[in-house]
C-alpha cells in the first residue's frame, strides 16, 4: 500500500510539471504581441578573447584562446570579419553569448604575432560576396560548431535600420557605428596588444545595450505534441499496471 | 489474513492507478483529435467564406502607390490564404497570434502590415502544423498570399534562424515583403529556443480595387 501511495504521489507530481510546462506556453502565446517598432532586446555584455584559429567556415569559427580553452562561434551577417580566416591565424574577437546558448562573434579582427592587430578587409558576412563561400550553399545552414544562434544564408541583403527602433542586443552589430566605420574604412591599424585593442569596442557596445523590453516573437510552439507524448506515456504506464496486475 | 487484506488494497490502488492512467490517456488523445478536427473544420470553413470573397478574375498591377490603408481585422478574422507550393502549405490566415488562432490557422502578427499595404506583413504558423514543412522552401521560392483585396506573389529573399528577442526581423520594410515566422528547431518537442525565419519580397500583385480590403470575418 506504501508503494502504491509513492507511485500515485509520484505520478500527481508528473502530471503538475507537465501542466505547469504546457500552461506557460500557452500564456506566452496570448502575451506575445510583438511591436514592431521595438526592437530592444536582453543580452549579455560582449566579450573579448584574443587566440588561434582552429577552424572557419562561412558560419563558424572555432579558436583556441590563449587560455588553452576552445571556443566555438557562430558567424552572422553583422559579423565583421577578415575575408580571409587561415587555420593557424591570431584572432581578437568580441563576442557576446546568446540566449539560447553559445556565442555569436560580433568582430573579429586579425592579429599578427608581433603584437600589431589588423583589422583587414573588415567586412560582413552580407557583403562577401554569392552563396559558396568556403564551399557552403545558401541552403546549407548547418550548426557547424554544435551552438545555436542567428545564421543568415548567403547573399541575403542587409536589413535596414529600423528608424523608431530603440537599441537592440540582437542586431547591435548592424547598427554599431563601429562596425560601419571599420566596413568603411578597412584599414589597417597598430594597435597594442589584444584585450586593448577592442576596448573601445566594448565600451561602445557596453554603451548600447542598456534598454530592454519583454517584447519577442510569438511561441509557435503547438502543445499537441507533447500532450499527445504525455498521453503515450499514461497508455503505457497504465497498460504495464494492468498486465502486472493480471499476472498476480 | 492481514497479509490477505494488504493484498487485497494493493490491488485496489493499483487498479485506481491504471484508471487514472486510462482515463489521463483519453483526455490526452480526445484533446489532440479534437484540436485537429476543429483545425480541420475551421479551414474548410473559412476557405469556402473566403472563396466568396476573392473574386476570380482581378486586375494586374503593380502601382504601389495605390495601396492604400485597410482597416485593422479584429482578432480571429480571416485574412487570407497562404499558398506555398515548394513547402506545400495551404492554409487560411486569420488575425492575431493567440493559442486559438495559431492552433486553427496561420497567425498574421498584429502591428505589422496587412496584405495590400506597404511594409512588412508577418504571419507566424505552428511549426508541428501549418509551418510543419516550412523547412523545404528555398530561396527565389514561390509564395501567394490570396486575399479579398487582391492577390499577392513573394519570392524567397533571405532564410534566417534568430533568437525570440529579435523582433527587429518584424521591422517596416520601404518595400512590400513578408515574413514568415515559425519555432526552430523543427523536431522540438514543446517550447523551441530559436525562430525560423523567412523573409520574401513582393514581386507581383493582382488587385481588385481600393474598396475590397476589409477581410471576411467569421
Amino acid at each position: 500500500m506504501k508503494r502504491i501511495s509513492i507511485l500515485f504521489g509520484c505520478l500527481l507530481i508528473a502530471v503538475g510539471v507537465l501542466a505547469l510546462a504546457q500552461d506557460k506556453p500557452m500564456a506566452a502565446n496570448t502575451d506575445s504581441t510583438p511591436v514592431a517598432d521595438s526592437t530592444a532586446s536582453t543580452d549579455t555584455m560582449s566579450k573579448t578573447v584574443t587566440g588561434r584559429v582552429i577552424s572557419s567556415s562561412a558560419y563558424a569559427l572555432a579558436v583556441q584562446t590563449d587560455d588553452g580553452t576552445r571556443l566555438n562561434l557562430v558567424l552572422n551577417s553583422t559579423t565583421t570579419k577578415p575575408a580571409i580566416l587561415k587555420e593557424g591565424d591570431r584572432v581578437t574577437i568580441v563576442y557576446r553569448g546568446l540566449d539560447a546558448g553559445g556565442f555569436e562573434a560580433l568582430t573579429v579582427t586579425s592579429v599578427t604575432d608581433s603584437g600589431t592587430a589588423t583589422t583587414a578587409t573588415a567586412a560582413p558576412l552580407t557583403n562577401t560576396g554569392a552563396p559558396g563561400t568556403n564551399g557552403q550553399t545558401g541552403e546549407s545552414r548547418s550548426t557547424a560548431v554544435g551552438t545555436t544562434g542567428s545564421y543568415y544564408a548567403p547573399g541575403n541583403p542587409p536589413q535596414p535600420p529600423n528608424p523608431d527602433s530603440t537599441t537592440t542586443t540582437g542586431t547591435m552589430a548592424e547598427t554599431h557605428p563601429m562596425t560601419t566605420t571599420q566596413d568603411a574604412t578597412a584599414e589597417t591599424t597598430t594597435t597594442t596588444p589584444a584585450p586593448d585593442t577592442t576596448s573601445t569596442l566594448d565600451n561602445t557596445q557596453t554603451d548600447t545595450t542598456t534598454t530592454t523590453t519583454d517584447n519577442s516573437l510569438p511561441q509557435t510552439a503547438s502543445p499537441e505534441p507533447a500532450i499527445f507524448l504525455a498521453g503515450l506515456c499514461a497508455l503505457a504506464g497504465a497498460a504495464l499496471l494492468y498486465r502486472r496486475r493480471s499476472v498476480l | 489474513m492481514l497479509q490477505g487484506e494488504a493484498m487485497k488494497a494493493a490491488g485496489n490502488g493499483a487498479r485506481f492507478i491504471e484508471r487514472v492512467l486510462f482515463l489521463a490517456a483519453f483526455v490526452a488523445f480526445g484533446y489532440v483529435g479534437l484540436a485537429a478536427l476543429d483545425r480541420f473544420a475551421f479551414q474548410r470553413i473559412e476557405s469556402a467564406q473566403l472563396a466568396r470573397f476573392v473574386p476570380t478574375t482581378v486586375a494586374p498591377t503593380r502601382d504601389r502607390a495605390s495601396r492604400g490603408r485597410q482597416p485593422a481585422p479584429a482578432a480571429g478574422d480571416v485574412i487570407g490564404r497562404l499558398t506555398i507550393p515548394a513547402a506545400g502549405i495551404d492554409a487560411v490566415v486569420a488575425e492575431g497570434v493567440d493559442s486559438r488562432t495559431l492552433r486553427r490557422a496561420i497567425g498574421h502578427i498584429p502591428n505589422t502590415a496587412l496584405p495590400g499595404a506597404s511594409g512588412n506583413v508577418a504571419l507566424a504558423g505552428h511549426r508541428d502544423t501549418f509551418f510543419h514543412d516550412l523547412e523545404k522552401l528555398h530561396l527565389n521560392d514561390s509564395i501567394r498570399l490570396v486575399t479579398p483585396a487582391g492577390t499577392y506573389d513573394y519570392a524567397v529573399e533571405d532564410i534566417r534562424i534568430v533568437e525570440p528577442t529579435q523582433t527587429d526581423v518584424l521591422a517596416p520594410d520601404p518595400s512590400p515583403s513578408l515574413t514568415l515566422v515559425t519555432c526552430y528547431p523543427f523536431d522540438y518537442i514543446g517550447t523551441a529556443p530559436l525562430r525560423y525565419i523567412i523573409r520574401a519580397s513582393e514581386i507581383a500583385r493582382s488587385a481588385v480595387g481600393a474598396a475590397s480590403g476589409a477581410p471576411a470575418g467569421h
